[in-house]
C-alpha cells in the first residue's frame, strides 16, 4: 500500500480525520478543503487520499453512505464515528507531543550551535 | 464493541457483495474525477484539458483502486479465491494423478479417523451427563471392580465426594414363563442417578428409598428401550415387568441419550443394587465379600481436587480394605500385592474394560495407520516432486512475469491443501465405514459402542489433512520455486534438475519401501501368530460343537429335581436329529469364564498355595464323548454320581501329575478346606482359557455334586453336521421339559475360539490390509517415478537405441536403478522392523519376532512388488522406438 511520501506517517489520517470532525464531507470536498485549509500548503495526492478513507472506513474510525450532493450527483458522504472522535482527540494529542518534541529538538539544536 | 460490529460488517460485506463494493468504489473514482474536471473547467481549462488534468492528480485510475481494495482487504481473499480456482483448474487437469492423489489420502486419513473415532467412542467422548469432568473412577490395587461390602465402606469413609454409586452389568431373565428372554439390564446403587446428576425423561429414577429393607422392588428403563418395547408410552410409569420372575414397578425412563457408565455396553433395564439377593437367590452377591463385580464412581465436591480426594482415599484405605475384604481374601491379596492401594482415574468417559484389554493392540493399530498414512504422504511428495519438475517451466515464466515467489509457494501449496481436503472428506466417509472394523473382532457384544463423528473427531480428521499438506506439499512446493527462473525457460523441460530434488525423490521411495517392510514384518508375524494359534490342538474337537446357555433359575427347583430335569433333557437332546451327543457344562472351554479352586492330595506332600491352584469344571455325564476327549485311565461320571452318593471328581493328566507325581491320581483322594474327592478318572489334557496358555491342571467335578447349586448352566451338543439345523429340535426339547428355563444365543464352539483369539485376529487381519495397502501405494509411487523418469530420458533412451544398446540393455539399466533404491529401502525396513520387535513380541505366539522366514517373506514380497511396479514403465522404456524419440522435444 503506498503512503502519502510528502506527508509525516500517520498524519493524513489525522488530517481526515480533523477535516471530518467539521462535517461529512465526500472524497473530493475532502482534498479540496485540505488544500484550502493549509493555505494550499499541503497536498494529498490524490492516489493516496482514497486507499486512505477506505482504510480508516474499514478500522470502523468513519463512517460511509451514499446522499445526493450539490449538484444533485450521487456522491459517497464519509462522517465521524463516535470511535473516531476519540480516535481523533488521541491522534491529535500525538500530534501535539510529536510536533512539540520536533520543536523542541530544533530550537535546543539551534541554542547548541 | 460497537466499532467491532462495523468492522464485521464491512468485511462481510466485502465479502459477500463484492459486486456492490467495486461498483461503489469506481463511482467513487469517477465521481471524484468529474468535480476535479468540472472545477478545472472553472478554472478556464479546455474541457479535453480539464479531463486531462484530472486524470493526471488522480494518478492511475486502477493502481488507485487497486490500493483501496487492498485498504479494504479485497485482495487478499481475491487472491486466495483466485488460487483456489486455479488450483481446482489444475487438478482437474490431471484427473489420474488427483484421483490417486484423493484415493490414498482418503484411505491414509479414512483409517486414522477410524482408528481415533474407534478410542473416542470408548475413552474421549463425556458421559452425557452435567459436569462429567467431575466423575472419577475409583480403582482397588488398579482394578476398577469392587464388592458391595467394599462399596459401603468406602461410601461410608470418604468425604471428599458429594456422593459414590456402585453399578454392575448382568443379563436378566425378562418376562413370564413361555416367553422368557435375556435382557442386559444394570444393578445400580441408589445414589447413582443423583450421584451423575441425570433427570428422568418420565417418572422417576432409583433413588435411596428404593434400598430401603421391605421397599417394593422397582426399575427403570433406558430410553431406547421404552421406545422400541413400549412405543413411548406415557403410563409406562403404571406398568410393571418381571424380571427373574420378581415382579417389578416402573418407576421411570431414564434421560435420552444416556446409556449407562459403559459406553461398550446398553443396559435396557436399570434396577436397584438392593434387588439383587430377591434376583439371583441363587448368588446373592451383594452378601458375598468374595464376590468382585461392582463398579465404583464418585462426583469430586465442588472445592476438591483430584489430588484432595486421591489423598483421603489413601487415608481410609486401611479401614476400608480391613473391613470391607473377607480375612482370608485379604491375606492371599497381600502377597506381592498392595491391598491397600485405593486410587481414582479420570470418570468422565465411564469405564468399559476393552479399554484396558485393547490398550497395547490399539497402540500398534496406531502405529499401523500412522504408518500408512506417513507413506501416502511420502508418496504424494514425491509425485508433486515429478509434477513439480514437469511444471518448472510455467512457475520460471510466471516468476519472471513478476508473480512473487511468496504467492507461487501459497498457489502450490492451496493446490495441496485442496488435496488434502479433499482426501480428508472422503477419508470421513471411509473411516465411517471402518470403524466398525475392530468391533467385528470384538465379538457381538460390544456392538453397541457409537461412532457418530463428534466436533473431536472431525477436528481430528482437519488436523490430519493439515499435517498430510504440510508433509507432502510444503518441500516440492519449496523446491520449485526454488529452482532459477530464465535458466529454465531457456533449457526447457529437460533442464538439469536441481540436486536436492534428485536425491529428495529416490530417498521418499526408500523410506516409503522401509516403512513398507515395517508393516510387512508385522503383518507376517501376526498371521504367523494366528496360524499357530489355530493349528494349536485344543485338547477337544470343536467341530460341531454347539454351545447354547440355558437358565433354570426361574424353575426354582431344588437341587436334586434340577439335576433330573437335566438329566431328562439330556436324554431328550441326544435323541434329537443331528446330535450325536450332548452334556452340559459350567464353564465352556476358551468362552473367557474361568472358576478356579485350591485343592491339596490326601495323604500325599502339600503344595504351595500357586501349586494348589487348578482351573474347574462342573460337568455332566458324558461330557468328554461330546468334547471327545479320551479318558485316559478309571470311568467317567454317571448319573449315580449324586448328590447323596461319595463326591468324586476327574483329573486332566497335568493335574495328575501335580497333585499326584507318583501316578497313583485315580482312586487317590484330593480336599479342600470342607470337602474330599475321590479321583475316579483321568483325561487328556486340555485348554481351558486361551489358546495360548500351556495345559493348566483342570479338575473336573460332576455338576449334580457341585458345593453351590447353578441353576445357569451351558448344553453342549456334538452334532453330525451344521449345529445349528438342530437348534429347534432342541428348543423345543427344553421348552417341553423346563418351559421355565430360558436360552440365550448358542455359539458354535468355533465361532467361541474365533472370539477368544479377537485381539490375535484383529492384528492380524488388519496388519494384513495395512501391509497390503501400504504395498499398493508404494508400488503406484514408485511407478509414477519410474514413469516420469523415464519420459524425462526418452531422448537419452533414444540415442541409446540408435547407437546400438538393446532393449534389454536399457531394461536393465531402469531395473538396475529400481532395485538399487529398493535394496536401500528392504535394508532399512528390515533394521527398522528389527529394532522395533520388542513392542510386538508379547502378542508373537510359536514365532520368534526376528523369525528369519517371516522375514525373508516380507522381503520377498517387498522386492517382488517393487519390481512389478517398475516393470512397466521400464518395458516401455525399452521399446522406444529410436527415430521417434530422437524428434522428441
Amino acid at each position: 500500500m503506498s503512503r502519502p511520501t510528502d506527508l509525516v506517517q500517520g498524519t493524513l489520517d489525522l488530517l481526515i480525520l480533523r477535516i471530518l470532525a467539521l462535517e461529512p464531507m465526500h472524497g473530493w470536498a475532502i482534498s479540496q478543503r485540505l488544500k484550502a485549509m493549509s493555505n494550499d500548503v499541503l497536498q494529498v495526492q490524490q492516489g493516496s487520499l482514497y486507499p486512505a478513507l477506505h482504510k480508516l472506513e474499514q478500522q470502523g474510525w468513519i463512517a460511509a453512505d451514499w446522499r445526493a450532493s450539490d449538484n444533485n450527483r450521487r456522491a459517497k458522504y464519509y462522517c465521524l464515528t463516535p470511535d473516531g472522535c476519540s480516535r481523533l482527540e488521541q491522534e491529535e494529542a500525538n500530534w501535539q507531543r510529536l510536533s512539540t518534541a520536533v520543536s523542541d529538538v530544533i530550537r535546543a539544536a539551534r541554542q547548541g550551535n | 464493541m460497537r466499532r467491532l460490529l462495523r468492522i464485521l460488517a464491512l468485511r462481510l460485506r466485502s465479502v459477500l457483495r463484492r459486486g456492490a463494493v467495486e461498483r461503489e468504489l469506481r463511482e467513487e473514482l469517477y465521481s471524484h474525477i468529474a468535480r476535479q474536471t468540472a472545477d478545472n473547467l472553472a478554472a478556464g481549462m479546455s474541457p479535453v484539458e480539464a479531463r486531462r488534468a484530472a486524470l493526471l492528480e488522480i494518478g492511475p485510475l486502477a493502481q488507485s483502486a487497486e490500493s483501496c481494495r487492498d485498504a479494504r482487504g479485497l485482495n487478499a481473499l481475491e487472491s486466495i479465491l483466485q488460487d483456489i480456482r486455479y488450483g481446482v483448474r489444475v487438478l482437474r487437469k490431471s484427473p489420474l494423478f488427483t484421483t490417486v492423489a484423493i484415493g490414498s489420502l482418503a484411505l491414509g486419513i479414512g483409517v486414522n479417523t477410524a482408528l481415533f473415532s474407534f478410542m473416542n467412542a470408548l475413552v474421549l467422548r463425556s458421559l452425557p451427563v452435567p459436569d462429567a469432568g467431575r466423575l472419577v473412577l475409583l480403582r482397588l490395587d488398579g482394578n476398577p471392580v469392587f464388592s458391595y461390602a467394599l462399596f459401603q465402606e468406602i461410601r461410608a469413609r470418604q468425604n471428599v465426594f458429594t456422593d459414590v454409586f456402585a453399578s454392575g452389568g448382568e443379563d436378566l431373565v425378562l418376562g413370564t414363563p413361555g416367553n422368557l428372554r435375556h435382557v442386559p439390564a444394570a444393578l445400580v446403587s441408589g445414589s447413582y442417578a443423583s450421584t451423575l446428576g441425570i433427570v428422568p425423561a418420565a417418572g422417576r429414577l432409583i433413588s435411596a428409598s428404593d434400598e430401603r429393607p421391605g421397599a417394593e422392588p422397582v426399575a427403570m428403563l433406558s430410553y431406547r428401550y421404552w421406545r422400541e418395547q413400549f412405543g413411548g408410552a406415557a403410563d409406562v410409569t403404571s406398568r410393571r415387568v418381571v424380571l427373574n420372575g420378581v415382579s417389578c414397578a416402573i418407576v421411570g425412563v431414564l434421560p435420552s441419550g444416556f446409556f449407562g457408565t459403559n459406553p461398550a455396553a446398553r443396559p435396557a433395564i436399570f434396577v436397584p443394587l438392593a434387588l439383587e439377593p430377591r434376583l439371583q437367590p441363587d448368588f446373592r452377591m451383594i452378601e458375598v465379600k468374595g464376590a468382585w463385580w461392582l463398579q465404583l464412581m464418585g462426583r469430586l465436591k465442588r472445592d476438591v481436587s483430584p489430588e484432595q480426594a486421591a489423598a483421603n482415599l489413601r487415608v481410609i484405605a486401611p479401614a476400608v480394605v480391613r473391613e470391607g475384604l473377607d480375612p482370608d481374601d485379604l491375606a492371599e491379596r497381600t502377597k506381592g500385592h498392595d491391598p491397600e492401594d485405593l486410587s481414582i482415574a479420570p470418570g468422565a468417559a465411564g469405564y468399559t474394560f476393552l479399554r484396558e484389554q485393547y490398550h497395547k493392540p490399539f497402540l500398534l493399530l496406531f502405529a499401523g495407520v500412522a504408518i500408512l498414512l506417513l507413506i501416502a504422504c511420502a508418496n504424494l511428495a514425491a509425485m508433486l516432486l515429478s509434477r513439480g519438475a514437469a511444471r518448472t517451466r510455467e512457475i520460471a515464466v510466471r516468476l519472471s512475469l513478476g508473480a512473487g515467489r511468496w504467492r507461487i509457494l501459497r498457489q502450490l501449496l492451496t493446490e495441496g491443501l485442496l488435496l488434502a481436503i479433499a482426501g480428508g472428506a472422503v477419508g470421513l466417509v471411509v473411516a465411517r465405514a471402518a470403524a466398525t472394523a475392530p468391533i467385528a473382532f470384538l465379538g457381538r457384544d460390544y456392538g453397541h459402542v457409537d461412532f457418530v463423528p463428534d466436533f473431536r473427531v472431525l477436528a481430528f480428521t482437519a488436523a490430519c489433512a493439515l499435517l498430510t499438506t504440510v508433509l507432502f506439499a510444503a518441500t516440492p512446493a519449496w523446491l520449485a520455486i526454488r529452482t532459477g527462473t530464465a535458466e529454465n525457460i531457456r533449457q526447457g523441460s529437460t533442464a538439469v534438475r536441481g540436486v536436492g530434488r534428485n536425491l529428495l525423490q529416490p530417498a521418499l521411495i526408500v523410506g516409503e519401501i522401509a516403512l513398507c517392510m515395517v508393516l510387512l514384518a508385522a503383518a507376517g508375524l501376526f498371521t504367523e501368530t494366528l496360524r499357530n494359534l489355530y493349528r494349536t490342538k485344543p485338547g477337544f474337537s470343536s467341530e460341531n460343537l454347539l454351545v447354547l446357555p440355558v437358565d433354570f433359575t426361574q424353575e426354582r427347583q431344588r437341587r436334586e429335581r434340577l439335576t433330573a430335569i437335566e438329566d431328562r433333557l439330556l436324554e431328550r437332546v441326544r435323541s434329537t436329529a443331528g446330535v450325536e451327543a450332548a452334556s452340559t457344562a459350567m464353564v465352556a472351554p476358551l468362552s473367557g469364564s474361568a472358576w478356579r479352586g485350591a485343592y491339596e492330595p490326601v495323604g500325599g506332600s502339600t503344595l504351595s498355595h500357586a501349586d494348589s491352584l487348578a482351573d474347574v469344571n462342573a460337568i455332566s455325564p458324558g461330557y468328554f464323548a461330546t468334547l471327545r476327549m479320551p479318558l485316559l485311565a478309571g470311568r467317567d461320571f454317571t448319573v449315580t454320581d449324586g448328590a447323596s452318593a461319595e463326591k468324586v471328581a476327574i483329573m486332566s493328566r497335568t493335574a495328575a501329575k501335580r497333585f499326584f507325581p507318583q501316578g497313583n491320581a485315580v482312586g487317590s483322594f484330593i480336599r479342600d478346606a470342607r470337602e474330599k474327592w475321590r479321583i475316579v478318572g483321568l483325561v487328556g489334557d486340555s485348554h481351558y482359557q486361551t489358546l495360548r496358555e500351556t495345559a493348566s491342571p483342570l479338575i473336573y467335578f460332576p455338576a449334580a455334586q457341585a458345593q453351590v447349586a447353578n441353576p445357569d448352566t451351558l448344553l453342549l451338543v456334538r452334532t453330525a453336521g451344521d449345529p445349528f439345523t438342530s437348534i429347534q429340535g432342541i428348543r423345543a426339547a427344553i421348552n417341553q421339559l423346563a418351559p421355565r428355563a430360558a436360552t440365550g444365543d448358542p455359539q458354535t464352539m468355533s465361532t467361541i475360539i474365533d472370539d477368544s483369539l479377537s485381539t490375535e485376529r484383529m492384528l492380524g487381519t488388519l496388519s494384513l490390509f495395512f501391509s497390503a495397502a501400504a504395498v499398493l501405494l508404494t508400488c503406484i509411487g514408485l511407478y509414477g517415478v519410474v514413469a516420469y523418469s523415464v519420459a524425462r530420458r526418452t531422448a537419452e533412451i533414444g540415442i541409446r537405441l540408435a547407437l546400438g544398446a538393446s532393449g534389454r540393455t536399457v531394461l536393465r539399466m531402469i531395473l538396475r536403478k529400481v532395485l538399487l533404491v529398493t535394496g536401500f529401502g528392504v535394508t532399512l525396513g528390515l533394521a527398522a522392523a528389527l529394532a522395533l520387535s520388542r513392542l510386538v513380541a508379547s502378542f508373537l505366539y510359536g514365532v520368534s519376532a526376528h523369525d528369519p522366514w517371516v522375514l525373508m517373506l516380507a522381503l520377498g514380497a517387498m522386492v517382488a512388488s517393487a519390481i512389478c511396479a517398475a516393470l512397466v514403465p521400464a518395458i516401455r522404456a525399452a521399446r522406444t522406438d529410436p527415430v521417434q524419440a530422437l524428434r522428441y522435444e
